[in-house]
């Protein structure tokens, strides 16, 4: 059996475009299911504990039970478009190994034998690219997670896939991708190994498709004739080049509706939060009433460097809250500066080299 | 003599094209028995009937006791496993296997095989066993191809045309080999041929035609392959 499993694993192997076609849809199929399910998972089992939820946070469950739907159905489409792909490979394979299936059964292997292998051989894949997904899944939904806190003005959003989840992505495809195997071993399956090394094939159904596609290319002009009529010879692969467009076309109008889509929650979202108050005061308040307000202190002055006089704003903050925090330039929170020290603004430092003495 | 393999009335059609006509015939055991018929004569067919690897549309295949020809697909592949060698004209070795594996594939799990050394001796192949198919000239890749259909000492041995594709002196050999093994492991041989030369060499010869069985004559005085004059 070992040499079985040697001999087409190393014939498919062959093949090293389709399979390596094959590991990437794999991946993408998985990889575009955990890419949104790690953004939601986590967070809407936070969101379930909570007992009450401010408006915010319920638009953005909403939006959540909205993407887990389209989390499925990305992965049923793309786990459907792989396992067309599947199918397309194992149809080319077995017609150019025609001869050499036909050769392992009259050696007598049996079918169960071959189609154990061609399912080991995907299943092998398949994990693979749904790891390799899930792997890209869980980084990549960072992205998802930042437009969502921008989006829907929530803090302390985390990573998480659920169990039944992470079995439904992993398995989910794998099982798919296994029976498409299964099933495509039917072209093969039960066929005569004498029928298979002969190369024999159906000549009433080819001499029909012989005859539609000299009936179809007979009304076109003379010089289209020869090369439609050789695309008209092998139906199946017009079939599929149509479904290859035809799916490739669903993918960009899903994708660019998605984004619209995307666009006008986020325009939803945003239109009219943005507010300005005006926070100064003309003298030093002193007002104990004031006491909780959170005050701050913001002062236009005029730096003066060499001959360079450059407007700056001095503000001075005596607490750090949820209003108010120092940021680096890489947006992480800085504390406040100890008595008698500032921080100075990296624009300033970086281009005219202020420091402080 | 006895009979292993008993065809009767058997029938081969392909659409409406009858490619073997209802022929009966009985195989007789440790002979080698060459099936004549010019190309489209039908005598592939026969022979892929006679060794399982296609089923007639009517008639009845038997090997022993057992009507092969109503075996299911795992019974038969089971039987073809253990009991059935088969040599092609284009030697169908796999590619990806060295000629060792080649021919240890064709070892079933469940029987003890042939010694290899003394095959690939005998066959004069144990020079070439680390070589891929893609190495090894035509007549080589046919020894092979023999030594894996008789590794697992198989009663019956189908040849369908197993010297179309080689020269003179490689043809000789192959039939002298057959010839060989025939007598130093039992194999019952049949093997069909367009070349009235290598039916000299047989026990017994058929000729078909159109589909039918045309003769069927015991070869008296076999000559040794050697003594063939190719024609």
């Amino acid at each position: 059996m070992g040499l079985l499993y040697k001999q087409l694993l190393k014939q498919i192997a062959r093949c090293k475009i389709f399979v390596v076609l094959l590991l990437l849809l794999t991946m993408l199929t998985s990889l575009s299911f955990f890419f949104v399910i790690f953004s939601i998972d986590g967070n809407m089992d936070i969101l379930n504990t909570l007992p009450d939820l401010t408006e915010n946070q319920q638009l953005y469950r909403n939006a959540l039970k909205t993407n887990t739907t389209l989390a499925y159905a990305f992965f049923v489409s793309l786990a459907g478009l792989t396992a067309f792909v599947f199918v397309m490979f194992f149809y080319r394979f077995y017609r150019s190994n025609r001869k050499q299936i036909g050769c392992i059964k009259s050696l007598g292997f049996k079918d169960s034998a071959l189609r154990t292998c061609f399912i080991a051989f995907v299943t092998v894949l398949s994990i693979a690219g749904a790891v390799l997904g899930l792997i890209g899944g869980y980084f990549l939904s960072s992205v998802l997670i930042n437009a969502n806190t921008r989006t829907y003005s929530v803090t302390g959003l985390i990573k998480g896939v659920s169990l039944s989840n992470l079995i439904a992505g992993l398995a989910g495809s794998t099982v798919t991708f296994c029976i498409t195997a299964f099933l495509c071993y039917s072209f093969v399956r039960g066929k005569e190994p004498g029928v298979l090394i002969a190369g024999n094939q159906n000549y009433t159904r080819f001499s029909f498709v012989l005859r539609a596609a000299n009936k179809i290319s007979g009304i076109i002009p003379v010089k289209n004739k020869f090369p439609l009529r050789i695309a008209l010879r092998k139906p199946h692969a017009v079939l599929m080049i149509f479904a290859a467009a035809m799916s490739f076309c669903v993918c960009m109008i899903l994708g660019r509706s998605l984004n619209i889509s995307s666009q006008s929650v986020f325009d939803s979202q945003t239109l009219g939060h943005n507010y300005a108050y005006d926070t100064t005061y003309s003298e030093y308040q002193i007002n104990p009433a004031l006491q909780n307000a959170v005050m701050y202190l913001d002062s236009p002055v005029m730096l003066n460097i060499g001959s360079y006089d450059i407007e700056q704003i001095i503000i001075g903050l005596y607490n750090l809250n949820r209003v108010y925090e120092l940021q680096n330039i890489n947006g992480d929170m800085l504390p406040l500066p100890e008595k008698g020290t500032v921080y100075i603004n990296p624009g300033l430092s970086e281009i005219y080299g202020v420091n402080v003495r | 003599m006895k009979t292993i393999l008993k065809a009767e009335n058997v029938t081969k059609e392909y659409g409406k094209e009858k490619v073997v006509k209802g022929i009966s015939l009985d195989v007789y055991e440790d002979t080698f028995t060459v099936i004549l018929g010019p190309s489209g004569s039908g005598k592939s067919t026969l022979l892929n009937i006679l060794s399982g690897l296609i089923r007639p549309t009517a008639g009845t295949v038997q090997y022993e006791d057992t009507i092969v020809s109503s075996f299911s697909e795992a019974q038969l592949a089971d039987w073809k496993r253990a009991e059935v060698g088969n040599v092609f004209q284009n030697y169908l070795l796999l590619n990806n296997l060295t000629a060792e594996e080649n021919i240890k594939i064709g070892i079933p799990p469940d029987k003890p095989p042939l010694a290899i050394d003394r095959l690939t001796r005998i066959l004069e192949i144990d020079g070439i066993l680390d070589k891929f198919p893609a190495q090894l000239s035509g007549g080589q890749q046919q020894r092979i191809a023999i030594a894996r259909a008789v590794i697992k000492g198989p009663r019956l041995l189908f040849c369908d045309e197993a010297t179309g594709s080689l020269d003179e002196t490689n043809s000789k050999k192959v039939i002298e080999l057959l010839h060989s093994l025939k007598s130093t492991f039992g194999v019952t041989i049949l093997f069909t041929s367009h070349n009235g030369q290598i039916a000299e060499t047989a026990d017994r010869v058929l000729t078909i035609k159109d589909g039918f069985l045309h003769t069927d004559m015991i070869n008296e005085n076999p000559i040794s392959a050697g003594d063939i004059a190719w024609g």
